[in-house]
């Protein structure tokens, strides 16, 4: 008997002739999608996130005031979007359906280069009007920008130069802040169009952003609502601009479609849109105080929220002291007030030198350093052409009536340093200074000398004495080390002191006997922030300040003079007697100054 | 060679300050002195400061940070950053994963997958992992090789679901950006993380890039087979293509040792050689059974039954040129199930005892109480002994 098997169950596969059993599995596997053999761009090369969506993709800033032209300040949302080949970029405001293509051939007929797909929102406020040359290249929206708003006519928004852009009357509580969507920010001309207001010019660009925007997009309609009291201190307003959420999407120019092409798609067209990007910006309020016996805006709050924007100094950095912080009287045998001290200012300028010369102000086109392509100076239409140096000066002076001070000798000194910043970090911080009004009080006068910060940061450079300068080193606070704070040179420290004497004049009207004592660094240039070295070579901002340590009392003993108001005998005004001299004695701080970038 | 990849831990005190908590016990836990030892050696010449314990001396210590001393397991390792509760480590126990905790903790990361929330913490996870997977989708990704690969970043970036307020979004499915050890960028559609390790590591891996343990990682976790290119120069391109064909395998090139290239694949214990680099089907030929080996598994057993004919490894091929109409079953001196199946029948029959014996002829490795029918000389039918059926034929 013979017996035949039958093959049950295969437990193994067993090998084919000529292929491979064992074949791999490609289910699952889309390679198709972007396969570069089978797209419509097969050069395209892929890139990571973080080349897609830079960290400043969107991203907001104040632009500070300026209290000599009464621009209150204002509030620029900049959108630059990479331009890493293989990609198109569509963009969206919050309530729109639609996406806006951002290099497309279409809007108003114009190719935007991808190199251009950058844009800059600007919503700024005025206490009158300015004219294109009164506003400076540190402005939100620049020199001759397009989209702004001034407080003589509130209810305007005005086109950029004066001669050609429009005004739009809205109603008298409600502004409208403006995405400019033209090839340039700069306005030529500025119209309503049927989703919001745009402009349309060609300028150079803010700081190093190029201006360019995706056309015809609706999205920049942001209310500012603006609400004002009246108090005691003049009035004041807060203006709120409302928040704003921004969609960026990318999609690859890889894929089978090649990224679609068009101006405008619906939301739920773009193919291959495979990042998205949301970008919210709180609610900001700026609050101003207007005071009736100053033509300058005083800022109190320059922002609101935790994420709201940078936080620039703000609140010290355009206080102009309206009046004195003195200390209370430590004697009852004298009768001092605050009427004694009659004014306090100090005020930070800027212009400009070429060969020597000063420049007219109103041409506010500088460079930084020495040559005409520094390679940082952008804030001008004709960088190619600049030979004029920027410059930066710091006036104080203090103002003693001697009228109301009675058994002493009255007696101020200023202390001022104007300091120039670099700015490596996000935000505005001076590190170690003290840089607000302080409350005196008996034991203050001199003995507060170290914390004044002109002094502080004089010390920080090693400089002592009127006049002296060092422009040749830039300073980091001996603790922090510029890790917080910024790297600065001190481009002027000046030291003055006086007191009154019988045979100080009457100035007025031989009634009010006054004593001044007045200080100006005169025209410092900039130094280069460039010159901060290799590791910080992307400095994006320098900015100026001044600080000024106001210091005034009152002396009893006689035979007090200036020389002995000022002078680096620590050991002897921080003893236990010299402070003992002032029978009453304030100081205060100021800070003011200018930021530019470049 | 591609850059090595370097986790740096914190040596600036000034910036960062970290203590580790470690328990181990040289008594009850084997393997508590060589962890002890890694975890001394990655936190030398560093601000990290690690606090030792052990249940025969000061355990009870711990609970002063909060510990619960009741659950412990040997050994844990807690890291307290900055004076916050205690955050135990958590990941696979490897000298990898634990300098990537240690790194990890310093960052404030309890995870393997990071959360890209900001474009902040995009360019602070690219920065710091050269080789990363970004995963874009609208859910939380899970991840599992990421407990396979210590060295690479996974950051998820999350996307809006596709129905919003203002309209249907479109999305072009889930997403993975890719960067590998030399920069290159790969981006993937709808494809699971697990079928793209190819783009993590240069196609063509040369000899001196396996000793990296970032390598090693991924090699030992994703292929398990290994073709070795022994060629002083540039290769075909069209290996590159065989990349995709043999997703399993790791395609290393190595310098030259003798006058003529060589190509040398490994497919289970057995080794495959032929004298070429440029021969674009040998593989495919390897994998089919159709190229005999250099080294096999071959061997005869000491006790061979009379009666059954007994083969080798290397006897097969001889075997089914005589016998092309056959049975060979496999055993081994536990399971002889398929003697008795055998003893009846009037076909051919031979044996092999497995594991000692193999054939490239197999496309898996022969089990003992299996066997293979033969028709033409080609394996068709393999099945279980126990699952034979046996029919009888009455002659007549």
């Amino acid at each position: 008997m013979k017996s035949t098997l039958l093959i049950g169950t295969s437990l193994f596969a067993a090998a084919n002739a000529l292929l491979p059993l064992k074949n791999f599995p490609v289910k699952g596997r889309n390679t198709a999608d972007f396969d570069k053999t089978n797209v419509a761009n097969p050069s395209c090369a892929f890139a990571t996130l973080t080349q897609l969506l830079p960290a400043k993709t969107i991203d907001t800033y104040y632009a500070s005031a300026d209290q000599d032209l009464g621009y209150i300040g204002g509030l620029a949302t900049r959108i630059q979007l990479s331009d890493y080949s293989g990609y198109n970029y569509y963009m969206r405001g919050e309530t729109s359906t639609n996406l806006i293509k951002g290099n497309i051939n279409g809007g108003w007929g114009a190719a935007i280069p991808l190199s251009k797909r950058t844009g800059v929102q600007c919503i700024e406020f005025e206490e009158h009007t300015l004219s294109h040359l009164q506003r400076g290249d540190a402005f939100c929206g620049r020199a001759s920008s397009g989209i702004r708003m001034h407080g003589t006519t509130p209810s305007y928004i005005k086109g950029g130069d004066d001669s050609a852009g429009h005004d739009f009357a809205v109603s008298e509580s409600v502004r409208f802040s403006v995405l400019d969507n033209a090839t340039d920010l700069c306005a030529s001309a500025t119209y309503m169009g049927p989703d919001g207001i745009f402009a349309d010019s060609s300028c150079s660009p803010v700081s190093s952003y190029t201006l360019n925007q995706p056309t015809n997009t609706p999205n920049g309609i942001s209310l500012v609502i603006r609400s004002c009291t009246d108090n005691s201190q003049g009035t004041t307003c807060t203006d709120t601009i409302g928040s704003q959420t921004f969609d960026v999407a990318i999609a690859s120019t890889c894929g089978v479609s090649g990224g679609a092409n068009g101006a405008t798609f619906s939301i739920g067209s773009v193919e291959e849109a495979f990042v998205w990007y949301r970008y919210e910006r709180p609610e900001y309020t700026i609050t101003t105080t207007t005071s009736p016996t100053s033509a300058h805006p005083v800022i109190i709050s320059p922002s609101t929220g935790p994420n709201s924007v940078n936080h620039w100094l703000g609140d010290v950095l355009f206080v102009q002291p309206k009046q004195v912080v003195y200390a209370p009287s430590t004697s009852s045998s004298l009768d001092v007030t605050p009427l004694y001290v009659t004014s306090a200012t100090a005020s930070v300028s800027f212009g400009s030198t070429k060969n020597g010369n000063e420049v007219d102000e109103d041409v506010a086109v500088c460079a930084i350093s020495q040559g005409v392509d520094d390679g940082f100076n952008e804030l001008n239409d004709a960088a190619q052409t600049i030979s004029a140096r920027c410059t930066a000066e710091l006036d104080a002076s203090v103002q003693l009536n001697a009228n109301t001070l009675t058994g002493c000798n009255p007696g101020a000194f200023l202390r001022s340093s104007l300091v120039q910043f670099a700015r490596i970090h996000n935000t505005h911080v001076e590190v170690g200074t003290n840089a607000t009004a302080y409350q005196g009080s008996h034991i203050l006068g001199y003995q507060m000398e170290s914390n004044g910060a002109a002094a502080k940061y004089a010390a920080i450079a090693g400089l002592t004495g009127n006049g002296n300068t060092k422009t040749d080193e830039w300073q980091c606070e001996e603790t922090d080390k510029c890790e917080t704070g910024n790297p600065f040179v001190v481009l002027h420290y000046g030291e003055h002191a006086d007191m009154y004497h019988t045979d100080v004049e009457d100035q007025e009207n031989g009634n009010v006997e006054r004593l001044s004592v007045s200080t100006s660094s005169g025209r410092k240039l900039f130094i280069n922030p460039a010159t901060l070295g290799d590791g910080d070579a992307a400095v994006a901002y320098t900015y100026i300040i001044g600080y000024v340590d106001f210091g005034f009392g009152c002396f009893q003993e006689s035979g007090i003079y200036a020389t002995t108001l000022i002078d680096h005998g620590g050991s002897r005004r921080l003893g236990a007697t010299a402070p003992q001299k002032w029978e009453t004695h304030s100081q205060m701080i100021f800070a003011g100054g200018h930021h530019v970038d470049i | 060679m591609f850059f090595v990849l370097i986790l740096c831990l914190c040596l600036n005190s000034a910036v960062c300050t970290m203590q580790i908590l470690s328990l181990t016990s040289a008594r009850s836990c084997g393997v508590c002195p060589e962890w002890s030892s890694i975890l001394t050696e990655l936190t030398a010449n560093t601000s990290i400061d690690v606090l030792e314990f052990s249940p025969e001396s000061n355990v009870m210590d711990l609970q002063s940070y909060g510990i619960d001393i009741q659950t412990l397991s040997l050994p844990s390792v807690w890291a307290v950053p900055n004076d916050t509760p205690p955050r135990i480590f958590s990941y696979p126990r490897t000298r990898g994963f634990l300098e990537r905790w240690l790194s990890d903790a310093q960052d404030n990361m309890w995870g393997l997958i990071t959360p890209l929330l900001s474009l902040e913490e995009i360019a602070k996870f690219e920065a710091r992992f050269p080789v990363f997977v970004e995963i874009l989708s609208d859910k939380s990704p899970t991840v599992d090789i990421a407990f396979a690969l210590s060295q690479v970043g996974f950051g998820w970036y999350p996307q809006p679901p596709l129905d919003g307020p203002n309209g249907t979004l479109r999305r072009y499915g889930n997403n993975t950006i890719v960067r590998n050890a030399n920069g290159q960028v790969f981006h993937n559609v709808n494809q699971s993380i697990s079928t793209i390790w190819r783009q993590l590591l240069p196609g063509v891996l040369e000899e001196e890039d396996l000793s990296l343990e970032f390598v090693k990682e991924i090699v030992s976790t994703f292929t398990t087979g290994e073709v070795q290119l022994e060629v002083n120069g540039t290769l075909p391109m069209w290996w590159l293509g065989q990349l995709d064909e043999y997703p399993s395998t790791v395609f290393v090139q190595r310098p030259q040792l003798s006058d003529t290239p060589k190509t040398r694949t490994f497919r289970r214990e057995m080794e495959f050689v032929t004298a070429t680099v440029s021969n674009r089907t040998w593989l495919s030929e390897v994998y089919a059974g159709n190229v005999a080996p250099v080294v096999r598994p071959s061997l005869l057993p000491e006790d061979r039954r009379t009666g059954v004919h007994e083969l080798s490894g290397d006897m097969l091929s001889e075997w089914i040129v005589e016998q092309p109409d056959s049975f060979v079953y496999f055993y081994n001196y536990d399971d002889q199930s398929c003697q008795n199946v055998f003893s009846e029948t009037s076909e051919p029959v031979a044996r092999m005892i497995v594991p000692e014996n193999d054939h490239e002829i197999f496309t898996e490795r022969p089990e003992s109480g299996a066997c293979v029918q033969f028709i033409a000389g080609r394996p068709v039918h393999v099945t279980l002994c126990s699952e034979l059926k046996l029919v009888k034929h009455v002659d007549l």
